[in-house]
């Protein structure tokens, strides 16, 4: 167990130094942060285009929490980078299990991921004349931290197949986390899509913990949420075992055939 | 430049991460369309189908802007491309008018997919004005394009910049919500951004009866390209200048 730490905790501070090496805090408040806010803001004046201030709000909070998601599945891009530095073939030759090394690879983005999404909710709805309070905003937090995980889970297990085809690593991110904001409900209720597409979203991270943000944010009590945290909690669990088996399955094959860097 | 064109079809074909823009194109059509066609208003619908081309016309200019000179410095050959006679910014331009074609291609796409996942057709009213608009907005993509290379020629930084262009130019550009229903002191920015004026004209040429001044709205689209091209070009020029007297081209 505590050797499991380490190694979770050496990755994701990897993944800081690298973080580091690409953002300063400036740069990061200046480009990435304002660039988010554009991102939901963008989406919520969709609102003004159809003439409905109701539309804002749902857009704004859909597309506030669902910056978690795309920050969380950025583990993507972190594990493809160990693919080009061609240090696969050093983590499977290791005592230490590389599975855990991926995992942690890219923890940090949910604490980002995190930032973002709450200054986004209370910075945002004021600019688009709506006011919610900022406990029930504070409230969110616990929810928001459930999504980040299943997220991320989610995101490893998309990072587990990039692993095999790292010329596909953007691709695979921006795919996947774009997937999530067109059928998860976050510009539209789930039920305005066909049936099987409604199917996909419920196996989808970020729809049952928005829906449980949307009715904190309505008044409801944590009680009252529980059950769509529940079953995040339950899709994030799974998503998580999905990509370990993938990860497995990669590294048994990259071993018996010797392929790290070719296949 | 046409070295510079063939070179990035090339490139493009063997590489699928410089065809994102056709695989997120149907996943932002379906976005938007869903949320109008969940309102019922028909006119944004035609706002919905039109956003992904334009938005993948910005995302191109400002991938390939950026990449174009940095995979440069990553592969080692951005100082051979400097001791050459010939114009980095030409061969850069060269580069962007291949993948103005892509862009083209995302906007018949976006079409394909109202088409045939939504059942929404797009009745185009001035087709020869539609054409107009788009070749000419193509053109003032190629120009930001290689202003946005004269910027990050030298950046290590480029990510960064990347990332944060994008979203406030697509409010800046009206690519979905057209300026005039953003507030007031957005709007005279928003008019300093070729794709406002491409955007308001591309649609209007599809749902307007009538295009009113559409001579000159098409003037201001070929001028703001060209003004972008000529500044970029100067960027660049300066920039080689400086890393050959310096000798700091891989370094800087």
């Amino acid at each position: 167990m505590t050797a499991t730490v380490r190694v979770l905790s050496q990755s994701a501070r990897l993944g800081i130094d690298d973080f580091g090496s690409v953002y300063t805090w400036k740069s990061w408040l200046a480009g990435w942060l304002l660039r988010m806010l554009a991102q939901v803001a963008f989406f919520a004046s969709i609102g003004l285009l159809i003439g409905s201030r109701a539309e804002i709000g749902y857009l704004l909070v859909g597309n506030a929490v669902v910056l978690v998601c795309l920050e969380a599945t950025i583990v993507v891009i972190s594990v493809s980078v160990e693919r080009f530095q061609g240090t696969l073939p050093l983590f499977a030759a290791s005592p230490a299990s590389p599975m855990l090394v991926y995992l942690g690879r890219g923890l940090h983005w949910m604490a980002t991921g995190l930032a973002t999404s709450m200054v986004t909710l209370t910075l945002l709805p004021p600019l688009f004349g709506l006011r919610p309070s900022l406990l029930r905003v504070l409230a969110c937090l616990p929810v928001l931290v459930v999504i980040a995980v299943s997220s991320y889970c989610y995101g490893s297990f998309l990072a587990s197949l990039v692993a095999r085809f790292p010329q596909f690593n953007w691709l695979a991110l921006n795919v996947g986390y774009l997937a999530v904001m067109t059928v998860a409900g976050v510009n539209v209720p789930v039920e305005f899509w066909p049936g099987p597409v409604q199917a996909l979203a419920n196996l989808l991270p970020v729809t049952h913990g928005l829906l449980a943000v949307r009715q904190l944010l309505d008044g409801s009590g944590l009680a009252a949420v529980a059950p769509q945290v529940g079953v995040e909690v339950l899709l994030g669990a799974g998503w998580l075992a999905a990509s370990w088996l993938s990860y497995r399955r990669f590294f048994r094959r990259a071993r018996a055939t010797g392929s790290f860097d070719v296949g | 430049m046409l070295a510079g064109c063939r070179l990035q079809y090339a490139e493009s074909r063997r590489q699928p991460a410089h065809l994102m823009a056709l695989a997120t194109t149907p996943l932002f059509t379906a976005m938007f369309l869903s949320i109008t066609l969940r309102a019922g208003d028909r006119q944004a619908v035609v706002y919905a189908v039109i956003a992904p081309g334009l938005i993948n016309l910005w995302f191109l200019s400002l991938d390939l802007g950026g990449e174009s000179v940095s995979r440069e410095r990553w592969q080692g050959t951005l100082e051979l491309l400097f001791a050459t006679p010939a114009s980095l910014a030409a061969v850069v331009f060269g580069r962007v008018l291949a993948v103005a074609g892509l862009a083209g291609l995302t906007f018949l796409e976006a079409l394909l997919v109202a088409r045939v996942g939504f059942g929404v057709s797009l009745e185009i009213r001035h087709g020869g004005l539609l054409a107009a608009a788009v070749a000419v907005t193509l053109f003032a993509m190629a120009g930001t394009s290689t202003a946005f290379a004269g910027l990050l020629v030298l950046s290590r930084e480029v990510l960064v910049f990347q990332n944060s262009l994008t979203y406030p130019f697509y409010i800046l550009g009206g690519v979905l919500v057209p300026l005039s229903l953003l507030p007031g002191w957005i709007q005279p920015f928003g008019r300093l951004v070729f794709l406002s004026w491409s955007s308001d004209l591309i649609r209007d040429a599809i749902d307007r009866p009538a295009v009113p001044g559409w001579p000159w709205r098409l003037t201001v689209i070929a001028l703001l390209g060209l003004a972008t091209l000529a500044a970029g070009q100067a960027v660049i020029r300066r920039v080689a200048d400086r890393a050959r007297r310096t000798g700091s081209v891989g370094l800087a």
